[in-house]
């Protein structure tokens, strides 16, 4: 049976196939990624460092005026001290609520854990734009619905409540940090090793004291890093702060950012926005320090394990009824914008939610909506969007961790942390980037900028999904298909990302998701040509149309949860039949 | 077959580690059709050597010749990738792809590199090789669905259907539970020699080992320590640490008095003992006496020691009782603890005064190991307390 092995050994392989070959890919990805990644941050601070009101390409000139004048006037220190509190403030309600809510849902026999958790990890169906524009609608000083409620109840001649103010942008921020926290919170809660408590109780303490002396102390390491992570993103927000903010005079730095570069009147002053985007970026990745000081780096890969324990739950006792209502109130307060958007989308002119105005309520907006050639346009780009961009950051994303977990060279580590430095890049200061590398070329203008930021800002998040799963994938798996003769792409077509599907198609579900109700981007690239469902919002409350916003921004809504419902109903199933 | 020359492997440090020099300049020589074994302690180098050849892991030196082709060579700059090497191999997972059928996993290697057999010629070929190892009519299985035994035999279907020169096992009986395992080592090796193909199989059980393959290497440490047939290395080991890994034995510091030929006189705590002697001992020099358990003839009463022969008079004590054999634990003159096998139906009672007699040929004196590593010492001391 030897005999006919030399006629089995592999003759010439086709000419082609060297284009496949691992160090190819490799370097194919290093300049990708450089490019995505570097060009934008290189672009930044040349731009910094240009004269203002010029383009860096179009300059030869070296300056620091940019520079001089932020640290020159005192502007520059309230903006930056307005910029912590805002982001310290709302961090500090937020996590300390999700912390609360979390040890609520999994230590507890709180009722209703199942669908508070179904309903907090949806909650990133939810843009938010459309949170931002549901509270103007609600406590507006004007004509706010609670502000008219309470007037016409209690007979006050001034507003209970308004938006415009710091007190307003803190609360509302913690309400989209408290879902986030929570999702980050509750892995901690419920993985933590319960035998810890028991022998505490086991010693003879009381539950109070279990509590104060055992899992808080073992929790606080946790909950102040998801802490340092949330200021993080806070510090790089722009939505909430843009929509809520500005009107209130109120202004942190990523929207500074923002209006330099895209000002109402005037031309932009991309040399200032640039040098405030150095000055945001350096903050984040100030943060970024202290964060990975705080947990070490081990964590930048930390899965969540499988390991189901059973967690000792603390019995509420009479606290058990009030506790809950006040939970569940909460979240009625958190749903008040989008039931807000929801009415003002069936009236033909805005007006305050009543029962005399229920007869007029019509679907006129979302017909009206859906047959502008504008909106149409709106809907396909947001589409063509969501998946070319996220398809693409996946893809790019299994790469990159292919070769960071299993290569392990000196490429692959820069690979590695060029793919996780957008972490650290506020996506406002990144899109502006963008948009100066791109602005004299033809892709400007088109879907595919915008294509090409989303899979930029995502790349880190793709990056650290696949890692993990890849880690976990057994290294003999591909070995097999290499050794009985298949070229590595073969290898990695038809071995790795099959293995990898279930975490693939969340990690793009997770992407498509988070393009689809992104306002920064679409905002800042915005051209007549590649308008999308969440500029298009922007642009028909702007215009001012907020029913017809108000329609849109219930489209999209839905269309998010179409996605994510079924995915987090489907996990939480799975979890608790684990 | 394969030939393997001085090859080297260093794992270049992690952070916050230090770089692990896996392969200290190794070479074996393997003939065509052999089974050879790679044998070692844990942590020996054994799967790197195995990746080497198989082309998983680069070596930093060194020469790799598979069937007259070199596949690598650092001084002639060739490394043939992994895929281009046309080998077979069964890993410890098994590796089975669980998102592919049966049939699936095993045709696998039949379509790759632009080859394509075509339909019929693959479908008969998988059947073929699932008949081998005795799982016909099961390709339309998941291979999620299969149990140990029976991942490992597809595992074994899938490195051997497209015919290569070479099957490399790595520790391929490791996952299996005892009794499987017995079965499936006399099952493989049936298997494989009536192909006739050659094989490379990494184990660290040197039962498996003897029972498997026709040549062993020891390995130790990145090294290759000894190189044999399994009956070689275990009559003739030349270390303690060879003899304490290929069984059971025990180890006697000792002082070579007198080496005549092939024969040495050691001076030992009980008393001079003739035996055979590894080479490269001298006159003078420390070594170490191995004396396997079932080396001593036992006897109740002093005999004539004549010739060769040593006799040690010990008292029983401790008798315990394994089935097919019993152990024995003799308290020598000079305190020493002798583990001694005997015949069930032989059995001495515990404080019985016996006498044990030492033909030459059963004994032998081997190396001191070398200060590698404490771990090789404290085996010694154990052997010594036992
Ligand atoms: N990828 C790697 N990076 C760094 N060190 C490694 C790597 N793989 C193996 N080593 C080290 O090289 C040495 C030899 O490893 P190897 O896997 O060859 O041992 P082995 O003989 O197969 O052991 P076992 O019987 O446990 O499988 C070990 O000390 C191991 O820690
Ligand atoms: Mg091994």
């Amino acid at each position: 049976m030897m005999a006919d092995v030399s006629a089995e050994q592999p003759s010439g392989t086709a000419r082609w196939t060297f284009l496949a070959s691992p160090s190819l890919i490799k370097i194919a990805l290093l300049v990708v990624v450089a490019i995505l990644v570097l060009g934008p941050v290189i672009v930044l601070l040349r731009a910094s460092l240009a004269p203002q009101d010029v383009l860096p390409f179009e300059t030869s000139a070296f300056t620091f005026a940019n520079f001089r004048q932020i640290f020159a006037g005192n502007d520059t220190f309230t903006l930056l001290t307005t910029t912590i509190a805002y982001a310290g403030g709302s961090v500090l309600l937020g996590v300390g609520a999700a912390a609360l809510v979390a040890w609520l849902t999994e230590r507890t026999d709180m009722p209703g854990a199942t669908v508070i958790r179904v309903f907090l990890f949806s909650w990133m169906a939810v843009p938010p734009l459309v949170i931002g524009f549901g509270w103007v609608l609600l406590i507006n000083p004007g004509n706010g619905a609670l502000n008219v409620l309470a007037r016409a109840a209690l007979g006050l001649t001034s507003p209970l409540f308004t938006i415009y103010s710091f007190w307003s942008l803190i609360i509302i921020t913690a309400f989209s940090v408290f879902p986030t926290a929570y999702v980050m919170l509750g892995g901690l809660f419920s993985n933590m090793d319960p035998q810890l408590e028991s022998a505490g109780h086991v010693h003879g303490s009381r539950s109070f004291t279990v509590m104060r002396r055992i899992t808080l102390p073992l929790l606080i390491p946790g909950i102040l890093s998801v802490g340092i992570f949330m200021v993080m993103i806070v510090v790089q927000a722009f939505e909430i702060p843009f929509i809520v903010g500005l009107s209130a005079q109120i202004r942190v730095l990523s929207t500074r950012v923002y209006l330099l570069a895209s000002p109402t009147t005037g031309i932009p002053n991309y040399g200032l926005s640039s040098a405030f985007g150095v000055c945001l970026l350096g903050l984040a990745c100030l943060l970024m320090w202290v964060y990975f000081r705080c947990v070490g780096t081990g964590e930048k890969y930390r899965v969540v394990t499988g390991k189901a324990f059973r967690p000792r739950r603390q019995k509420l006792g009479v606290w058990r009824l009030p506790v809950t209502c006040i939970v569940f109130a909460l979240f009625g307060v958190m749903i008040l914008p989008l039931l807000m958007i929801f009415w003002t989308s069936f009236t033909a002119s805005y007006q305050v939610p009543s029962l005399a105005a229920l007869g007029s309520l019509s679907f006129d907006n979302y017909s009206r909506a859906l047959a502008s050639p504008f909106a149409q346009q709106a809907i396909i780009n947001t589409l063509v969007l969501v998946f070319a961009s996220a398809t693409l950051v996946m893809f790019l994303g299994s790469l990159i961790a292919w070769f960071s977990v299993r290569d392990r060279g000196l490429a692959a580590r820069i690979l590695d942390v060029l793919a996780f430095a957008p972490t650290a890049i506020p996506p406002v200061v990144m899109v502006i980037a963008i948009l100066l590398v791109y602005i004299r070329t033809p892709v400007y203008g088109t879907i595919w900028i915008l294509v090409l930021s989303s899979v930029t800002v995502q790349l880190a998040f793709a990056t650290r999904t696949m890692t993990s799963a890849l880690t976990q994938l057994h290294k003999e798996l591909g070995d097999a298909a290499t050794v009985c003769g298949a070229s590595w792409w073969t290898s990695f077509r038809c071995i790795t990302l099959p293995l990898l599907r279930v975490q693939f198609l969340s990690g793009w579900l997770f992407v498509a998701a988070h393009t689809s109700r992104d306002l920064t981007i679409p905002l800042v690239l915005m051209t007549s040509s590649n308008v999308v469902l969440a500029s298009a919002i922007w642009m028909m409350w702007d215009f001012p149309d907020l029913p017809g916003a108000a329609a849109m921004a219930v489209l999209l809504v839905l269309g998010l949860l179409v996605i994510v419902l079924p995915v987090q109903i489907l996990a939480t199933r799975g979890r608790s039949g684990a | 077959m394969l030939k393997v020359s001085h090859l080297e492997r260093t794992y270049p440090a992690q952070p916050g580690g230090a770089a692990v020099q896996a392969l200290k300049s190794v070479s074996l020589s393997v003939e065509q059709g052999d089974i050879f074994s790679l044998l070692g302690p844990s942590g020996c180098g054994k799967t790197t050597m195995l990746q080497c050849i198989a082309g998983l892991e680069t070596p930093d030196a060194g020469r790799i010749v598979i069937g007259g082709e070199t596949v690598y060579s650092r001084d002639e700059r060739i490394h043939l990738p992994a895929n281009e090497r046309g080998l077979g191999m069964v890993f410890q997972s098994y590796a089975i792809w669980p998102h592919m059928s049966v049939a699936e996993n095993v045709a696998f290697p039949l379509l790759q590199r632009g080859r394509n057999p075509g339909r019929e010629q693959i479908a008969r070929r998988v059947d073929d090789a699932l008949a081998m190892v005795e799982l016909a009519g099961y390709g339309n299985r998941s291979a999620t669905q299969l149990s140990g035994g029976q991942q490992q035999r597809i595992a074994l279907a899938r490195a051997l259907v497209h015919k290569p020169r070479l099957l490399l096992l790595d520790e391929p009986l490791s996952n299996l539970d005892a009794k499987l395992r017995d079965t499936m080592r006399i099952e493989l090796r049936r298997l494989i020699k009536s192909i006739g193909i050659t094989a490379i199989f990494v184990t660290h059980d040197q039962v498996e080992a003897m029972g498997m393959s026709d040549r062993v290497a020891l390995m130790r440490a990145g090294k290759v320590i000894q190189v044999g047939t399994s009956k070689e290395i275990y009559l003739n080991p030349h270390s303690a640490f060879a003899a304490d890994f290929m069984g059971s034995g025990n180890l006697v510091a000792c002082t070579i008095s007198d080496v005549d030929n092939d024969r040495a006189v050691t001076t030992t705590p009980f008393g001079q003992i003739q035996a055979k002697v590894a080479a490269g001992l001298r006159a003078g020099d420390d070594a170490i006496l191995v004396i396997r358990p079932n080396a001593p003839i036992i006897h109740t009463q002093p005999v004539d020691a004549q010739g060769d022969l040593a006799q040690i008079p010990g008292n029983v004590s401790s008798v315990t009782f394994l089935g097919e054999k019993i152990e024995v634990r003799v308290c020598l003159s000079g305190g020493y603890d002798f583990v001694v096998t005997m015949n069930t139906f032989e059995a001495p009672v515990e404080g019985q005064k016996v006498y044990l007699t030492l033909p030459a040929e059963r004994c032998i004196v081997v190396h001191k190991d070398h200060p590698v590593s404490s771990a090789a010492r404290s085996v010694d001391l154990e052997g010594l307390a036992a």
